[in-house]
């Protein structure tokens, strides 16, 4: 807890100090797609790291959250902030209703399931056309009015410390989720579910309340990716987002609040690297996940920094 | 009427198909735990070596059919015996995430190496239609039907009546159990997991030549094999044949009366609505033990 | 305190419990005994809520709890140990027994997120008390090891107090001397003697260590193959042929 505690607040200092370095334009925009990629990992790893349950449908919540803000912006001209907090409420609620049916189920189920509601809310986003504009999607969702007049760079600078500060409310309460009561009921129904009830937890309703905050947490982080590329489409509904949310939640070490933030900060960098390998990377990118299961399933941080509690002896 | 009969056929015949395409998925289900999501790369190499073997080596469609099984066969084994049999017993998630891995790597290989355009298998069953009463139905389609049948039969048999078959009920009713009493349980899981992936590749050389191939259907046949899983009922073979039936036929159903857009997404519902009658399968009796 | 009325449970098949009824008065400790598969875990189900009977009801302090969900029986006090694990086992002993008093824990959402000194407070008295209780249990030396890492007895212990941190007002145990050595048992059975009347109003217990079972009951329930043998008090049960019987199969004639 502690540690944890240090860690991450070295790491926010670290993220502020960053941006003042004088870099470029590219590594701004790496660090924006960090910040992204943290905020719904450590949504993510609430579901899977501390419930215990594999989703495979969270890029749903991702995707309401991002096309909510696009909407907005683009038909009603609602300013950024507004949409961010509105995708986070709606992908809340779409969250509630999905996990409230998914959640009556365990294991491969439920990993089935859920990626079934991602698949039906592609389909949607691809075929409602009147609404989501079809398979051309979104375009043209417009930057923040202060924006208007800065450089690309300071643009890019801007989002950043969006992002970071998106990040530190998402940490902030994943934080709070699992150094309270709800972390160590949901770490008892993952450890042992026959135990958390005998003792008074009732599984379904603490791992609901996980799914609906990681819910909201994809919600805040689709809608920031939506005003950043400043378009949304149905990929946002695709595996590929889903594969990148698990590889950087379990490399990173599933079941601690570290490992969603330092794993995005690896697969990220490595995405960029592997780029020079064009199409060879998807293929490497395969092993890289078969190696992370047979070699490190406990992900980096697991034997650091999984949820801890000692009693302070007087 | 007669519209509402064509119909019909055509999803009894789509519904084989996907149950063809569904059975490796159950089987390694039901008789090793693993959810394979490799399972549509797997259908996906089986129709690029069809098309390969047919198409460039101008090789016979049922030879081409054997070498397929054969050799995904043989590649199923080595991937049970070196990486699934690392994460046995690891918990349903290990697995999962190592196929994820594992399909990654199939689809984008298979790209770097055939690139992006469909293939065809080509095969011996002429296209010409066949008029049963009202009902129009190509040769091809029922001869591949013929063969799924077949198919199945063999594999059921396999399971419920040979020594092996067996074997590999024995092994995932209780491994220790099955090691006791002298079963080699690593290699019966091994060929299990060669099973599933020999009927996974079948599938796909057999209807590779009806549908096209190309390396990224993998993720659309997992996702529809799942779905026809789901409602037989996971591991369950009855269940996957009846799936795959309830799935053509409403897919064929809903394409003809009303929106063909959202045909895809007929499944999904189909299991959304399901889960909440009748949550794990028309097929499988849930038991839990405190 | 509890009332048991009939309570029937078949699976398939098999009939696991058929008509049992028994009474458990405040104050009081009582064995539910018989051989292997007699059906008393599968009582502890029905009675918990993990299980639904097949007919039959539970009563708890006069509230009909025979449709309840687990957690909700645990809520109004009855807290079960289970005969296979009882524990989290990667986590030590201090949070297994945190987690389990749970309901001592539990504030608002929003306070979880935001919480006050009021919280803090909270959270101070509810850490107090598991250490308090793990004291009691004579395991304060191991309070940080995991509980995969215990031995046999502290293990048993630790299930014990796991229960125990819930705050239960009636405690069932499902053999908690399993796999303990005389000395480890009659500790045990020292520890148990206590608890009735300070931390809990009454026990029920399933042992198959009779010594344990003779020197802590006020009443022993038998059962064999799902029904009730008989009932009474540890010298009647331990005189009846019918119980030797039972255990010991019918004497060649
Ligand atoms: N979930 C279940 N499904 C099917 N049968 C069950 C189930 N649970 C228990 N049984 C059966 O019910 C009978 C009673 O089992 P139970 O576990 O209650 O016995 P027990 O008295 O606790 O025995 P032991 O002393 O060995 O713990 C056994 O025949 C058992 O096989
Ligand atoms: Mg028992």
């Amino acid at each position: 807890m502690i540690f944890e505690r240090r860690f991450l607040l070295g790491a926010l200092a670290i993220a502020i100090v960053f941006p003042l370095l004088g870099w470029s334009e590219y590594v701004i925009h790496v660090g924006v797609l960090i910040m992204f990629s943290i905020m719904l990992a450590t949504g993510f790893n609430l579901i899977v790291g501390y419930v215990g349950e594999f989703s495979l449908g969270h890029t749903a919540f991702l995707g309401i959250g991002a096309y909510t803000a696009a909407l907005l912006s683009s038909s009603l001209g609602m300013p950024i902030f507004f949409n961010i907090a509105a995708a986070a409420v709606v992908a809340a609620i779409a969250g509630f209703f999905i996990g409230a049916v998914t959640l009556r189920l365990r294991g491969p189920f439920f990993v089935i399931v859920t990626l079934c509601f991602a698949e039906v809310l592609r389909i949607v986003a691809n075929n409602w056309v009147a609404l989501t504009n079809g398979p051309m999607g979104i375009a043209g969702i417009v930057k923040p009015a202060w924006m208007a007049q800065q450089t690309a760079l300071q643009q890019k600078i801007d989002f950043y410390y969006i992002g970071l500060a998106l990040v530190t409310v998402c940490v902030y309460f994943a934080y709070r989720f699992v150094y309270s009561f709800l972390g160590r009921a949901v770490v008892t129904i993952r450890e042992n579910r026959f135990v958390a009830q005998s003792v008074g937890i009732w599984p379904y309703s603490y791992s609901l309340l996980a799914f609906v905050v990681a819910s909201a947490m994809a919600g805040v982080a689709g809608a920031f990716y939506a005003h950043y590329v400043s378009y949304v489409g149905p990929e946002v509904f695709g595996f590929p987002f889903m594969i990148s949310m698990i590889i950087m939640v379990l490399l990173g070490g599933k079941g601690t609040l570290i490992g969603p933030v330092i794993g995005p900060v690896i697969v990220v960098l490595l995405e960029e690297y592997l780029r020079d390998f064009k199409d060879l990377r998807f293929s490497i990118f395969g092993l890289v996940i078969v190696a992370v299961v047979l070699f490190v399933p406990q992900g980096l941080m697991g034997f650091v920094a999984a949820r801890r509690e000692q009693y302070a002896r007087k | 009427m007669d519209f509402l009969l064509q119909l019909l056929a055509n999803g009894l015949v789509n519904g084989t198909f996907y149950a063809l395409s569904a059975l490796g998925l159950t089987l390694i289900f039901g008789l090793m735990r693993v959810v394979n999501f490799a399972h549509g790369e797997l259908y996906m190499v089986g129709g690029l070596i069809g098309w390969a073997l047919t198409e460039l080596v101008g090789a016979n469609f049922f030879l081409a059919l054997l070498i397929v099984v054969i050799a995904t066969g043989a590649a199923g084994y080595l991937i049970d015996r070196w990486l699934i049999e690392r994460v046995r017993n690891q918990g349903a998630e290990s697995g999962i995430l190592l196929t994820i891995g594992i399909s990654i790597f199939l689809t984008n290989t298979a790209l770097l190496i055939v690139g992006t355009v469909p293939h065809k298998v080509l095969s011996p069953f002429a296209n010409k239609p066949l008029f049963l009463g009202p009902v129009v139905l190509t040769q091809s389609r029922l001869s591949i039907v013929a063969i799924c049948a077949v198919l199945m039969l063999a594999v059921h048999l396999l399971i419920k009546h040979t020594t092996l078959g067996r074997a590999m009920r024995a092994t995932v009713q209780d491994a220790m159990a099955a090691s006791l009493v002298g079963i080699r349980t690593e290699r019966i899981h091994g060929f299990t997991f060669a099973l599933g992936t020999a009927l996974a590749s079948a599938a796909g050389a057999l209807l590779g030549s009806i549908y096209v191939t190309q390396p990224t259907i993998g993720g659309l046949v997992s996702l529809k094999a799942f779905v026809v899983v789901i409602l037989g009922g996971l591991g369950s073979f009855a269940g996957a044949i009846i799936g795959g039936l309830v799935l053509g036929v409403a897919e064929a159903l809903w394409g003809g009366y009303f929106a063909t857009g959202y045909v895809d997404a007929i499944g999904f519902a189909l299991v959304i609505v399901m889960l909440l009658v009748r949550p794990y399968g028309l097929f499988s009796v849930k038991s839990e033990r405190a | 305190m509890l009332q048991v009325d009939n309570i029937t449970k078949n699976f398939g098949g098999i009939t696991a419990v058929a008509d049992v009824s028994f009474a458990i008065n405040k104050g009081e400790v009582v064995s539910l005994i018989g051989p292997n598969g007699a059906g008393k875990t599968t009582c502890f189900n029905l009675i918990t809520g993990f299980y639904r009977p097949t007919a039959g009801r539970v009563q708890f302090e006069g509230t009909d709890i025979t449709a309840f969900d687990p957690h909700r029986v645990a809520r109004l006090g009855v807290v079960r140990t289970f005969q296979k694990t009882n524990v989290l086992p990667r986590l030590n002993v201090f949070e297994n027994v945190l987690a389990a008093r749970h309901l001592h824990g539990e504030t608002s959402i929003l306070r979880a997120f935001f919480p006050g000194k009021a919280v803090r407070v909270r959270e101070k008295r509810v850490r107090d008390e598991a250490a308090d209780l793990i004291e009691t249990l004579g395991l304060l030396a191991r309070i940080d090891t995991p509980a995969e890492s215990l031995s046999c007895g502290e293990l048993r212990l630790l299930e014990v107090a796991v229960a125990l941190s819930a705050g239960p007002r009636l405690l069932m145990l499902d053999e908690p001397a399993a796999g303990l050595n005389t000395q480890e048992a009659e500790r045990l059975a020292d520890i148990l003697k206590q608890l009735v009347g300070t931390r809990v109003d009454a026990l029920l217990l399933v042992e198959h260590n009779m010594s344990l079972v003779m020197s802590v009951s006020h009443r022993v329930v038998v059962l064999n193959f799902g029904r009730k043998l008989m009932e009474g008090s540890p010298e009647q049960v331990r005189n009846s042929a019918e119980v030797i019987e039972a255990y010991l199969g019918k004497p060649v004639e």
